[in-house]
């Protein structure tokens, strides 16, 4: 499975990087490397960039090249985003996801 | 280094991941400020700094942030060269605290150049507020080097850090490689022993495992420095027998390899000092980015506070904009009533007063804009949102031919081109880097403004809002459609990848914001002082030679170049008072009021009444679109050359505005009449 298919808000642990060249070394330079669990964040809307937490780092990538790493999705370990907010914008930005004021 | 002379000297390189606040730290060890940014790659030039702690003058040079020794983007590559071909006494390693793991990958290859070093564990404040907890003596133990825990923005820990420095040779620390396996070890040393038996290498390869682990990786650039500083082809054929050897029974590339043993090596001590590892709870910047970030409010967010960062920019400028106009009316002034008691030369009184100060001034009245607009981008740099920028508008940059990290420069045009150019050094790939280059000469940069306040309020009166809004607008198309034209044309297939890191937010430092910001006024400042000074004391001449004519008239050398290039501006309506003005528009945009002005004689009749007899409203719209369109002026010229360093796309650059220009100007002036309008 390809990281640019995975859900925000899921986990996945990375098999391989695909490809060649300067970009696959940077993505491995970035912390993409085999066994690392990365969680989805979200994704920019229309293809937009996605954004990755990949050893305790954000970085954000395009789904051209989320496409080369190749991972495993992690299925039950979910993030942050799927516990539900707490705090200020919590019920304002679930309602305005979601339609509703609860968790999904 | 000599050590026998009574101060002792040693160079120690600060080098870091990105946004690991190495500058700070930097910062913090010399005394010496400067500027702090949270976009990847914000140091490009090497800064040096020096100190003296007991006794010991230390040399503090300040590398760009880089991920990892095997360069992406020409600032790396500068980190790399300097670490490994020119061997200072000790490297400083800031480390960002939060983001350990993957900074430990770093460490991993600094270990390899067998140079001291000290790792400075930096943002342990946040660390601590997150309620992570790093053993640093463990942490020390297992990488073999010392460890000190820092703030720099609080000093906490810089004195032990220095301390370390200096006693980094006197104590005694075994960095410990990363082991890469039975196989891959083997070929290391059979590489090793390979370069060590070519003499011509014996100097470069003061790391020899480190360059033997990169030739192995197939690292073309170590290759090519490698096999070209030795005359023997042999060695390169039995490295790459030993590395296809090797890639065979891995069943995977050198790279690889290294990498994911470079990374287990990180990983498993992270494991080993750190508690509580996992970042399950939503950081600050998590929720910060939940709200900005957010797939439907992001942009609008994004879009407002662009809004009121320009609105900021006018508003507030307009105040300091007219007492510098005020300053050099008065300078002027006082200066021709001094000349003139003093019964100095009428030549010279015209040249400071017509010339000097006239063209300089007219310059120095943008300074509040830039200031302010450079002071807001800092502010968005500096607190980690314009990362975030890039991200929400990649997307569309992206349809456009550009790059998400085109953006900020694009931004920053709006104030000035010059500075804007110099920012593009944030994009890695040249190409992309090229693209936006040469878009950026129309992004309407606020010393064209001038021109066309003061055409449209004397053409367009009722509406001259529009007609501003109408060159935003046309500026903002041509940039994209030049963009989409220069990428099919020149660029084609070309898809530059964009992976960013988003730095975690913090509030800027004030200091950091103000330096900022003084840079980059200053850059302008000096421009003024140099290219428009030249520039303006030029067309002063032109405009008064040959001797004896009145300043100005139609008898000088300035009249006679402008009816000399009057054919070219006939298609869009213009007379040889709108060449000239046009073609000292190429010193700056404002000397295209002043030439106005001063060529139509203004002084005698009103200015409105004199500029109807050069335009008609349709002439003088086709003349705003020909001054926005073409060259920005000489700085820009000359920054685009320092920063393409290609007289080629220099050219290019210059004759693509002209080319533009003229098509649109002409275009609009035929089309206009067509339709009737005059």
């Amino acid at each position: 499975m390809r990281l640019d298919i995975i859900q925000d808000g899921e986990f996945a642990q990375v098999i391989d990087v695909c490809g060649q060249g300067p970009i696959r070394a940077r993505l491995m330079d970035m912390g993409f490397s085999r066994g690392t669990t990365v969680e989805v964040i979200r994704k920019a809307p229309m293809g937009g960039p996605i954004e990755v937490r990949v050893k305790g780092t954000l970085v954000s990538l395009r789904p051209q090249e989320a496409m080369m790493v190749e991972v495993a999705p992690i299925v039950r370990r979910r993030g942050y985003r799927h516990r539900g907010r707490r705090g200020f914008f919590r019920g304002f930005m679930n309602f305005f996801e979601n339609g509703t004021d609860g968790d999904k | 280094m000599e050590t026998s002379s009574p101060s002792q000297k040693i160079r120690v390189a600060v080098a870091g991941n990105p946004n690991s606040g190495k500058t700070s730290i930097f910062n913090a060890l010399t005394g010496m400020r400067q500027h702090v940014g949270n976009w990847p790659g914000v140091t490009v030039e090497k800064i040096v700094g020096h100190a003296v702690y007991d006794d010991i003058d230390i040399e503090f040079i300040d590398l760009p942030g880089t991920y990892s020794l095997s360069p992406y983007s020409p600032d790396e590559r500068v980190a790399r060269d300097f670490l490994l071909f020119e061997r200072p006494d000790a490297v400083c390693v800031v480390v960002d605290g939060t983001s350990l793991e993957r900074s430990l990958y770093l460490v991993a290859q600094i270990v390899e150049l067998n140079i001291p070093f000290v790792l400075a564990l930096n943002m342990i404040d946040i660390v601590e507020a997150r309620g992570m907890k790093i053993d640093t003596e463990k942490l020390s133990a297992l990488i073999g080097a010392p460890v000190v825990p820092t703030v720099a923005r609080s000093r906490r820990g810089i004195r032990e850090l220095v301390r370390e420095i200096i006693h980094i040779k006197d104590n005694e620390y075994y960095p410990v490689p990363v082991d890469y396996g039975k196989e891959t070890e083997r070929a290391i040393l059979n590489v090793v022993e390979k370069i060590s038996l070519a003499p011509q290498l014996a100097k470069k390869c003061h790391t020899g495992r480190f360059i033997s682990a990169m030739l192995l990786a197939g690292d073309p650039e170590i290759e090519g420095l490698i096999y070209g500083a030795s005359e023997n082809s042999e060695l390169e054929a039995e490295i790459a027998e030993l590395r296809m050897k090797l890639e065979a029974r891995e069943r995977t590339d050198g790279e690889t390899i290294l990498a994911n043993a470079r990374h287990g090596w990180a990983s498993g001590i992270f494991h080993e000092v750190v508690e509580h590892p996992t970042h399950d709870e939503p950081t600050v910047t998590d929720k910060i980015d939940d709200v900005l970030l957010h797939k439907f409010l992001g942009l609008p967010i994004f879009g407002v506070a662009m809004f009121l960062v320009f609105m900021a920019t006018f508003g507030l400028g307009r105040f300091p904009t007219v007492w510098i106009e005020a300053f050099f009316g008065w300078l002027g002034g006082s200066l021709d009533g001094l000349f003139a008691s003093l019964g100095a030369p009428e030549i010279l009184n015209s040249l400071v007063v017509n010339g000097i100060i006239e063209g300089v001034g007219g310059v120095l009245v943008f300074l509040p804009n830039i200031a302010i607009l450079f002071f807001f981008v800092a502010i968005l740099e500096d607190s980690g949102y314009m990362a975030r920028a890039a991200f929400l508008v990649d997307n569309i940059m992206h349809r456009m031919g550009l790059h998400g990290k085109s953006f900020i420069p694009i931004i920053l045009g709006f104030g000035c081109t010059v500075p804007a150019v110099m920012a593009t050094r944030t994009l890695e790939n040249r190409e992309d880097r090229l693209l936006t280059i040469l878009i950026l000469p129309f992004v309407l940069c606020s010393a064209r403004i001038p021109v066309f306040v003061l055409l449209s309020s004397i053409f367009f009166a009722r509406c001259a809002g529009i007609v501003m809004f109408s060159m935003y607008l046309l500026s903002i198309l041509v940039a994209i459609f030049t963009a989409k034209l220069l990428k099919t044309a020149i660029f084609p297939g070309l898809t530059t990848p964009f992976v960013m890191e988003l730095p975690p937010y913090h509030v800027p430092s004030l200091r950091g914001i103000l330096l900022h910001t003084w840079e980059r006024s200053w850059a302008f400042i000096r421009k003024a002082g140099t290219v428009i000074l030249v520039g303006s004391v030029i067309i002063w001449a032109l405009g008064s030679m040959p001797p004896g004519a009145e300043y100005a008239s139609e008898g000088t050398w300035a009249a006679s170049i402008g009816k000399f290039l009057e054919p070219l501006v006939k298609p869009f309506g213009s007379n040889w008072i709108g060449a000239v003005a046009l073609l000292f528009g190429f010193a700056a945009k404002e000397i295209v009021v002043s030439t106005l002005t001063v060529l139509a004689g203004a002084g005698d009749i009103a200015l409105g009444g004199a500029m109807r007899e050069i335009f008609t409203p349709l002439s003088a719209y086709a003349f705003m679109v020909f001054t926005l369109i073409y060259t920005p002026c000489i700085a820009t010229v000359a920054v685009i050359k320092k920063e393409t360093q290609s007289w080629k796309w220099t050219a290019v650059s210059v004759a693509l505005g002209l080319a533009l220009a003229w098509i649109l100007a002409t275009l609009v002036y035929t089309v206009g009449s067509v339709l009737g309008f005059s």
